[in-house]
């Protein structure tokens, strides 16, 4: 029996058990990388993770199992398995769950890569990152610094899904996705060290990679790692103003407007996981942020990290503005959180594997550009810092005390970039953030990132990005 | 075909294509989770799974394939592909041939657990845990219950040949006043009848109550009680920057550590892959040595990095059995027993904190160990000896080295800790550390 046939038997079988929906999810994530550890090929690797799911809504119970044990014998196994659990457990289902009504959808959703991944060499691949590490070693050791701990990284993977409902829906989706990722660690002759993380993926194929020039991005870091550990002062501790870089934004963006804006936080249902959200789900219209502050999150932007154009419900996906002129102006929805809050999803449901629930996920999050170039952002500084990328950061679980730490720092005198800083640090709360930017740069860039959350975890691919911004009469924390 | 057959045919065809060492691991996975919010459930999971792990080396050319997709030709294809990658990769310094077998395992150790999930019993479990939160004075928990039956079957071209069956239940329990007044407490075991659901549902429920009506929090340097689910996720950290792999890739804050006094006298920290109540347990690590227990830090010393046979070799250091193929890691963590109660704890400081929880730890530098994490649910200021009550918003910000050297007092009474934020089963209670920074937002 094939695939299609497979999940529709499912289905059948969850309808005949009393499940008043069903849905049923083919997915199949291929892939293969390769870690290069202090210049020496570490390990090569692939992996197929293939399997079916099925949820089902038993008398507002809803029950998830999966197997990668393709079969009917197996299917009927695990939807047995999901119904007989959901009711089994239906007394301790005090608020029935339920799913918003959408309009059925049945379309399919291809992306080619130009360059598949599996029609480069790989010896070719081994001397691109060789030769890349040997870019960042050289860089630092002009400033006399070592990079001592050293890990790049290329992955690929192909994700292809069909997805199944009973109320209709029918898609079918077969995305590549490529990665660049790196850890660097640099020692200093005065024993000083800073580490550095961060990567750039897109979907499609190995011509994402090549349009990095990783050898060149390489060089860069090592040279700004090379000069952190060896020039860079501590930072002021007086009030001023602050320029964030692309890179902090889009974490910003992510972390303290997608993650609170996602509604199965908000309801609860994370709560004792990743936790809850400072909003509430009467929050649309909140102040949060100044009137230049926008935040999208954008499932369908062509070649993106995050991308997808249908969700794991079979909803359409939609470009969502989450803040709007500073006021919250739309929550992350999938059909569960839609059904509670009597609206529509907006296509924010993803799974990370087969064996995962489709829960509310953010894609491409980032701050939409603004009309200021960045010396137009300098050219009004007196006395502050430029916080270009950062490396540690972290949130609590309402998603309103925040932490960034910046890796490359500049101090800015009278509208110029002067010396490097060492890890000047952000502290602050979201709204207090966000109503502190006074200005939004045009120069709007992606990050890619894996975000982590649900119980078991599921890490989702996703771009965080935006432009530069500008904050006035700010307080370094740490 | 059977799981025998499949891990002999993948070493058989691993040889043929070439490969001087292989490995080939099959897991059988029967797992269960019942999640739950606003005192009602909002998901039961359930999954069945069978995977094929295999790890080939061409001398010191490595390759590895997780597969899911178990049919005779997808295994065929995934062996070649494997041994194929490792030849056209170039060869690592970081090489042992596989240990040679065949080893005996503890016998005790084939079968850890209940000799299967009964289903039946996890709704009463979760029903139990939630009542026992909301009479302890929480208004609303959340949590999640999770079974999980795992048997393994594993063989290595250094003919070691292991099996291996086992259960894990972990129970972890969120308890709200409101959303500032939280309390979480988490328990695992191998044994369902070992799940006080009662008892972890009180704990969490007494301590949102506790935590009612927080006010806002002075940053400062504080001495500090760390309750268990705190102190474990500190030193999960700890253990797992004495893995080999990170020291030799300088991302560890303990490197050129060994034998140096790290922290207090009294402070033991062990590897525990042998205890019939910790559901990390395993007779055997990933190139099939059998595993026994180890002392990590000794009385405040750092006796040992976690080794595999290529760390092992490459520092000259004995093999600890925590492969790892490619990253040494722990089975079960075990923190050395103290004298005090939590109160006696508390009762040693003047003017400090005492923290109960904590999430999202991340390092400024994994080298030198900065880093912060962002404290949660109860949050409590200690006056003179005593709680003075609850308080909310701060971050600890300090550095690894300087908490383990800070440590002076652990507590007697020890809780298997594992839960969202703390993956490796962790025996701990509470510790008494003094002089740690805690900052909070500046606007």
């Amino acid at each position: 029996m094939d695939i299609d046939n497979l999940i529709k038997y499912g289905l059948s079988i969850a309808q005949k058990n009393g499940a008043s929906y069903a849905e049923g999810r083919y997915q199949a994530d291929l892939g293969e990388g390769l870690m290069l550890k202090n210049g020496v090929p570490e390990l090569a690797s692939h992996f197929n993770n293939v399997g079916l799911s099925f949820r089902v809504l038993v008398d507002g119970a809803l029950g998830f199992a999966a197997t990668n044990k393709i079969s009917k014998k197996d299917v009927s196994k695990v939807i047995d398995m999901a119904t007989k659990s959901a009711k089994a457990s239906s007394i301790l289902f005090k608020d029935k769950v339920g799913l918003s009504e959408e309009e059925p959808k049945e379309d399919k959703v291809v992306i080619k890569p130009r360059i598949k991944f599996e029609n480069v060499e790989q010896e070719s691949m081994i001397e691109l990152l060789k030769d890349a590490d040997t870019a960042a070693m050289e860089s630092a050791s002009k400033y006399d610094a070592k990079l001592v701990g050293r890990f790049l990284f290329v992955r690929s993977w192909i994700t292809e899904k069909r997805i199944m409902t009973t109320d209709g829906m029918n898609v079918y989706s077969f995305i590549p996705r490529v990665v660049f990722s790196f850890r660097l660690t640099a020692l200093g002759p005065n024993k000083l060290a800073s580490q550095r993380f961060a990567e750039k993926g897109e979907s499609g194929g190995w011509e994402a990679i090549e349009k990095l020039d990783i050898v060149r991005l390489m060089k860069n870091e090592g040279e700004v790692l090379g000069k952190l550990v060896t020039q860079a002062r501590s930072p002021p501790k007086d009030k001023l103003d602050v320029i964030l870089g692309s890179e902090v934004v889009g974490i910003i963006c992510h972390e303290s407007s997608g993650h609170p804006g996602e509604m199965d936080r908000v309801l609860g249902r994370e709560a004792a996981q990743a936790g809850e959200s400072y909003l509430t789900k009467d929050s649309v219209g909140k102040v949060v942020g100044s009137n230049v502050v926008n935040v999208i999150d954008d499932p369908t932007i062509p070649h993106s990290f995050g991308f997808y154009l249908y969700d794991d419900e079979g909803v359409r996906a939609r470009k969502r503005y989450l803040i709007k002129e500073g006021k919250i102006n739309e929550f992350l929805q999938n059909r569960e959180t839609a059904f509670v809050t009597g609206t529509k999803s907006n296509g924010a449901a993803r799974a990370s594997q087969y064996n995962r629930e489709p829960i509310v996920r953010m894609a491409n999050t980032y701050m939409e550009p603004g009309d200021h170039k960045f010396d137009e952002l300098l050219e009004n500084i007196k006395f502050g810092i430029y916080i270009k990328n950062f490396t540690e950061w972290n949130i609590d679980d309402r998603r309103f005390n925040q932490r960034y730490v910046g890796l490359e720092s500049y101090i800015i005198e009278n509208g110029e970039l002067k010396e490097m800083v060492r890890n000047p640090i952000i502290e602050m709360t979201t709204v207090g953030l966000f109503s502190s930017i006074d200005a939004v740069g045009s120069d709007l860039d992606f990050w890619a990132a894996t975000c982590g959350k649900g119980d078991p975890m599921q890490g989702v691919p996703v771009w965080t990005g935006g432009p530069s911004v500008r904050l006035r009469n700010v307080n370094l924390g740490g | 075909m059977s799981t025998r057959e499949i891990t002999s045919k993948v070493l058989k065809l691993a040889k043929k294509e070439g490969a001087t060492d292989a490995v080939a691991r099959v897991e059988e996975i029967e797992w269960h989770m019942l999640r739950f919010s606003n005192n009602s459930l909002t998901v039961t999971k359930s999954l069945l799974e069978k995977g094929l792990h295999i790890f080939v080396c061409i001398n010191g050319k490595k390759a590895s394939c997780s597969i899911m997709n178990l049919n005779e030709d997808a295994i065929k294809e995934a062996t070649v592909k494997t041994v194929k990658l490792a030849k056209s990769s170039r060869e690592s310094d970081l090489y042992a041939p596989l240990p040679k077998g065949p080893f005996k395992y503890d016998k005790k150790f084939k079968k850890v657990g209940d000799e299967s999930i009964e289903v039946e019993k996890l709704p009463n479990i979760v029903k139990t845990s939630i009542e026992s939160a909301l009479n302890s004075g929480a208004n609303r928990v959340a949590g999640s219950l999770i079974a999980q039956r795992v048997k393994v079957f594993q063989e290595t071209s250094g003919n070691a040949r292991s099996e291996f069956e086992s259960t894990m239940y972990n129970l972890s329990i969120r308890a709200f006043t409101d959303s500032d007044s939280t309390g979480q407490f988490a328990t695992t075991s191998t044994f369902i009848s070992k799940i006080d659901a009662e008892k972890i549902g009180r704990m969490a429920g007494e301590i949102a109550k506790m935590s009612k009506d927080p006010k806002s929090a002075e940053s400062g340097i504080y001495d500090v009680v760390f309750g268990p689910m705190t102190f474990a996720d500190l030193i999960e950290e700890v253990v797992d920057a004495s893995s080999a792999f990170s020291v030799d890739a300088k991302t560890s804050f303990l490197v050129d550590k060994l034998n140096e006094k790290v922290s207090s006298k009294g402070v033991t920290i062990e590897d525990d892959p042998l205890n019939q109540d910790a559901p990390g347990s395993s007779p055997f690590d990933q190139e099939g040595l059998p595993t026994f227990r180890k002392k990590i830090i000794d009385d405040g010393i750092l006796s040992t990095y976690l080794h595999n046979s290529a760390t092992s070799k490459k520092m000259n250091q004995k093999n600890t059995a925590n492969a790892g193929l490619i990253h040494p890691f722990p089975f079960n963590i075990v923190v050395s027993e103290g004298s005090k109660s939590l109160d006696e704890l508390i009762s040693s400081i003047d003017n400090g904190l005492y923290v109960t929880n904590n999430w999202y730890l991340r390092y400024t530098n994994s080298l030198t160990g900065d880093f912060s994490t962002i404290l949660r649910d109860g949050l409590f200021k200690i006056r003179n000896g005593s709680i003075e009550g609850p308080i909310k918003g701060l971050r600890l910000s300090d550095n690894m080295l300087n908490f383990l050297k800070n440590i002076e007092e652990l507590g007697k009474e020890r809780y298997w800790i594992k839960w969202w934020e703390v993956e490796v089963p962790v025996l701990t209670g509470a510790a008494l550390v003094r002089q740690m920074k805690f900052t909070k937002p500046t606007i």
